[in-house]
């Protein structure tokens, strides 16, 4: 209904309701409608008689029509909708609704991403305790999505002490990586944990050795499986100290809930252990971690396959960037003033063998061009060459020519089409921008999803079915 | 599709739960996954094809729908974008949920995104005691679960009454 306020928009739908209800008693054409649905629905052609007053009343069909609407709402929305009915309520709760509002709902059109989370971090080779200093985790949520669209964005809800601390890891589909540290005993602890509707498991320990540890690094895997539950993928590189460098890979499994160690030599972890870029494409993550190598895990590999392969990256003396872009995986390569910057992913058609091609559209040359421009105006710094400036594609919608940049300590959306580059991240700057210099942000972009995670859906369906015997 | 559409002239009969008929041509009804379906499972297409869970002013507006997405060529994503908001403008709640109806049982998954969506879009901002009357469903809590409930979902009530 196109109707200007608030108060007349609701004042009609009340209006039409009434009138939707005086037309089936009126006339004859409604009352057939009526009777259709009554019939049609039910699939019980023997009760033509049946006409109800309301379209709604006492239809089989209707937890389906209602599905489909409550699919489309944002997520705080639904949960407002709980209040309606119990029947509302569980419906909500349901794996197959779960899974359809994560298809169906699309908060902004041209990102996929409602928001990022993001926190003040000490850098890594900081050895000081005392330094060590970690802001609050805060969210900021995309231009144009819902305010107050998470009901504790700071994840107060994973500490048991009000000093605890609490860090950002990583984030994939609707899921965040997170630790939380106890203030007085210093036990670290590793969760996975869903911010929209606070459900969280601990992680068990992936080593001895790793526990705090800033030669560690976590990456995060998540989707739907089949049944309509959020399962996820730890992955864990640790490059244990002294003379023995070789990377350990730990992948934990939401199948199976422990800390698997893969027995086999891996090239060198990156000097900053720092998070490289990821992507989870096709099922699978590609984490630009390693040297000179992309390791590839997969959520669900075949039997015939290895849960995790290394394929060779494309050379960048300055980082590289991962996104992918109308179902292509694309690396963007820092560091190569008169080369082109861009690559494709290609594979064969098993998906087995992947080799880099250059990737020859003209519009992926001009980024890092735009970016140093805008960063040189900024600064109004004169200088003889155009500064190469580093940044992070952080977010991307697989169908659309934007990415979501991190420059710095800020956001920006870049249309490829149309060499457009916005700040995204404007209201918040006062709150994570002032750093000291000893600090660094750590930025996730972040999509709502109201799944239930797998390992813990699964512990409560076994305490329902021991409660039953 | 394009394989599907070897005889463009075929045209099929659809019955209307009510009893009316409507002639189609084969290519608008493809649009209809359900309809899509039948045809390549071999249902002798000189039958008549009963829906018995669409009435007849409904799977006339479902119909219209068909066409004109049928015979737009996929460089018209404009057009066809101001033909579905054009096409849901005025439509009151009972005729949107019927579409929704229609498209959820024929399979017409362009209709069913834009007309549940503009369903979603109209009770997004509203009360959940109002919602209760759009969807006609019973309030099957007792105050004290509602309060609880309520309580436990209090986020989701800020900035709402």
């Amino acid at each position: 209904m196109d109707c200007g306020s608030e108060a007349t928009q609701s004042d009609l739908l009340v209006r039409l309701i009434a009138e939707q209800k005086n037309h089936h008693s009126a006339i004859p054409l409604e009352k057939n409608k009526e009777e259709s649905i009554a019939i049609g629905v039910g699939g019980e052609e023997e009760k033509r008689e049946t006409i109800t007053a309301d379209i709604f009343t006492k239809l089989p069909a209707k937890d389906e029509i209602v599905l489909e609407i409550l699919s489309r709402l944002p997520p705080k929305t639904v949960t407002k909708f709980k209040c309606v009915s119990k029947t509302i309520s569980d419906l909500t709760r349901q794996p197959n609704f779960t899974a359809k509002h994560s298809h169906n709902y699309k908060p902004i059109t041209g990102t996929s991403s409602t928001g990022f989370f993001h926190q003040r971090v000490p850098y890594p080779d900081q050895d000081v305790l005392m330094e060590l200093v970690w802001g609050d985790v805060a969210f900021t949520p995309v231009i144009g999505s819902e305010p107050g669209c998470l009901p504790d964005p700071s994840l107060k809800f994973l500490k048991l002490r009000s000093d605890d601390i609490t860090e950002l890891i990583d984030s994939c589909n609707g899921l965040l990586l997170c630790s939380n540290t106890d203030s007085i005993t210093f036990k670290t602890t590793c969760f996975v944990c869903n911010p929209l509707t606070r459900e969280n498991v601990a992680l068990p320990h992936p080593c001895r050795r790793c526990r705090r540890s800033t030669r560690v690094s976590y990456s995060l895997i998540a989707d739907f499986n089949s049944h309509g539950y959020l399962q996820y993928k730890v992955v864990c590189l640790f490059r244990p100290k002294g003379t023995d460098s070789d990377t350990e890979l730990l992948v934990l499994s939401s199948e199976t809930g422990i800390w698997e160690e893969i027995e086999e030599r891996l090239p060198e972890l990156h000097d900053e252990t720092v998070m490289g870029s990821k992507v989870f494409f096709n099922g699978s993550l590609f984490w630009d971690c390693l040297e000179d190598k992309i390791l590839v895990c997969h959520l669900n590999p075949k039997k015939s396959r290895r849960c995790y392969d290394l394929i060779e990256a494309p050379r960048a003396p300055l980082g590289r960037c991962l996104w992918t872009f109308r179902n292509q995986l694309l690396c963007y390569c820092h560091g190569f003033a008169d080369e082109f910057p861009a690559w494709r992913l290609h594979t064969n058609e098993k998906n087995e063998i992947m080799t880099w091609n250059r990737e020859d559209g003209k519009v992926y040359e001009t980024l890092s061009e735009d970016i140093s421009t805008m960063n040189s105006e900024a600064q109004l710094i004169k200088r003889k060459s155009m500064p190469v400036v580093r940044f992070m594609i952080i977010g991307y919608n697989p169908g659309s020519d934007m990415v979501l940049l991190r420059v710095k300590e800020s956001v920006y959306s870049y249309w490829f089409e149309d060499r457009r580059l916005e700040r995204v991240d404007e209201c918040n700057v006062d709150n994570y921008l002032r750093f000291r210099s000893t600090t660094k942000s750590c930025v996730l972009a972040y999509k709502h999803s109201l799944g239930a995670i797998q390992i813990l859906k699964m512990e409560q369906e076994e305490r329902k079915y021991r409660g039953r015997r | 599709m394009a394989s599907s559409i070897e005889n463009n002239n075929e045209k099929l009969t659809l019955k209307s739960s009510d009893g009316e008929e409507f002639l189609v041509e084969k290519h608008v009804a493809l649009q209809s996954t359900l309809l899509q379906n039948m045809l390549d499972s071999d249902c002798s297409s000189a039958d008549v094809i009963p829906l018995p869970k669409i009435d007849a002013r409904t799977l006339a507006l479902v119909l219209g729908y068909c066409k004109k997405h049928a015979d737009a060529s996929s460089s018209k994503q404009g057009e066809l974008n101001s033909f579905d908001s054009e096409f849901l403008k005025d439509m009151d709640m009972g005729a949107l949920f019927n579409l929704v109806l229609a498209a959820n049982f024929m399979e017409i998954k362009g209709l069913l995104d834009i007309a549940a969506q503009k369903i979603a879009d109209t009770i997004k901002d509203k009360p959940h005691q109002e919602v209760r009357e759009i969807f006609h469903v019973e309030n099957d809590y007792t105050p004290e679960e509602e309060a609880a409930v309520r309580e436990e979902n209090r986020w989701a009530f800020e900035g709402f009454p």
